[in-house]
């Protein structure tokens, strides 16, 4: 069974000094990260590619230096930067993102880092993106036989397990119906709390992946609603007479 | 934001897409029936606006990186020299290229005497993704510098895209308001650099703080609030 809702989303533009956007996003009150990005800017000469822009990511704790977890939670939001920018239109340019944990770790706050980096991306203005990521926790719980998914856990300790879903809301395939977008998972993280391993068959993966997209579609709202656009378009747009 | 993320297909040939549009493809269906479309999507979050004729469209969005395109006047501060060519950093990716004798009535015995840190006002004259930017000291049809060269004196100051597009707009109130004053001369440049020469240091200061005010990234004051600003300054 799937249930919960989100915790209540803050979105702030903190207008940074000395970068190209920024963002700061949180799930509640113990969840925020804050988000930096710079770019097209130039390259280094051993990391320019010759055919589209290159991504850094930095990822900087809440406290004492980045270290290995740092890194790969870099790595990965390389990927998923890479998935969501059109990097072709910038050859030879980097596009450097710095990510600042404002909260103590959790699965939520990795969410809440993909989030900033959206946001903070969409703020700068000057790369082109083909869609907006939303990334979002659900918790696992498991009683027997029984297994319960939980949308945006507040103790995660108390869970058996959680998985992070990114998901790409644009028009990557398929037709545009209504006032969101189509969305497809573009990362999935997922941890164990208890040190048992968990095994899910696909009807329950399927169930938890449909829970991630309702609540990452309310992150979507939020995240237009903050830039300046309405959620509550009225329907019937206008048709583009061209 | 993302203003309607519509899709439209392409069926017509003079359809001009600007900033913040793309044409991209988009696989329809799925497995064996899929096929390939060409679509118009919003890649930059912003307002969509279009020509009275509704034959270029483009996304009116926000940014403070410059990047660069052709035919757009900015402001340049030479950064050194390669040969025949000056390096001229126009705040965007890469610096650009201008020719030692693209100027009005350039020869190689009469140039223009350029030193770095010189400040000028140019035009793009070559804008590929792939290539270096070219900027040209000269009206591109009449071949006369029109304005382009060097600045001399003054000070350079930084704003966000938008509000150098603003300051060049002849209907907004900032520039007149101050030119009303006092005496004033000003540069803008399209990536987001205004230069700025008066008489007196606290004028500039004064032109400096309304428009960092009035940009839209920094709070986007209106003409009255300036008016008021202006009054509280000993100008």
């Amino acid at each position: 069974m799937a249930h919960g809702s989100l915790r209540p989303i803050k979105i702030s533009f903190d207008s940074l000094a000395g970068v190209d956007g920024s963002a700061r996003f949180s799930f509640g009150d113990t969840c925020t990260a804050l988000a930096s990005v710079s770019g097209p800017i130039a390259a280094r000469p051993a990391s320019e590619h010759p055919a589209r822009a290159t991504v850094e990511v930095h990822v900087r704790p809440l406290s004492s230096v980045p270290g290995t977890a740092e890194k790969l939670l870099g790595s990965a939001f390389k990927g998923i930067i890479e998935s969501a920018c059109l990097l072709g239109q910038h050859p030879r340019t980097l596009i450097q993102v710095v990510v600042q944990a404002l909260s103590q770790p959790s699965s939520a706050l990795v969410a809440a880092k993909i989030n900033a980096c959206s946001l903070a991306l969409v703020n700068a203005g000057s790369i082109p993106m083909r869609g907006v990521v939303c990334a979002v926790v659900v918790g696992l719980r498991t009683d027997g036989n029984k297994t319960e998914f939980i949308l945006d856990p507040e103790d995660e300790t108390r869970l058996d397990g959680t998985f992070c879903f990114a998901l790409l809301f644009g028009i990557i395939s398929g037709s545009f119906q209504g006032k969101i977008p189509p969305s497809e998972v573009v990362w999935m993280n997922s941890r164990t709390y208890k040190g048992t391993s968990i095994s899910l068959d696909t009807h329950k993966f399927k169930l938890a992946t449909e829970l991630a997209r309702t609540g990452a579609t309310e992150v979507w709202l939020r995240m237009r609603e903050s830039l300046g656009g309405f959620p509550s378009t009225a329907d019937g747009e206008e048709e583009m007479e061209v | 934001m993302r203003d309607r993320c519509q899709e439209c297909p392409l069926p017509h040939v003079n359809l001009k897409l600007g900033p913040g549009l793309s044409e991209l493809s988009v696989a329809r269906g799925s497995g064996k029936g899929s096929s390939s479309q060409q679509t118009v999507v919003a890649t930059r979050a912003g307002i969509l606006n279009h020509s009275s004729n509704r034959s270029k469209w483009w996304v009116e969005g926000n940014s403070r990186r410059y990047v660069p395109a052709p035919q757009e006047s900015v402001i340049g501060v030479v950064s050194g020299r390669s040969g025949e060519n000056w390096r001229v950093d126009i705040g965007a990716a890469h610096p650009a290229s201008l020719d030692g004798l693209a100027f009005e009535g350039a020869t190689k015995r009469n140039r223009p005497n350029l030193k770095v840190g010189s400040v000028l006002y140019a035009r793009v004259s070559l804008a590929h993704k792939d290539m270096e930017p070219e900027l040209e000291c000269f009206d591109a049809q009449t071949r006369k510098a029109d304005g382009f060269g060097e600045l001399k004196g003054g000070f350079v100051t930084h704003c966000s895209l938008q509000m150098s597009r603003l300051l060049l707009d002849p209907k907004h109130f900032l520039l007149p308001l101050l030119g009303s004053r006092f005496p004033l001369d000003v540069a803008v440049g399209l990536n987001g650099r205004i230069w700025v020469s008066t008489k007196e240091a606290k004028q500039t200061i004064a032109v400096v703080r309304c428009v960092e005010a009035v940009d839209p990234d920094g709070g986007g004051m209106d003409e009255v609030s300036v008016k008021k600003f202006l009054g509280e300054m000993e100008l």
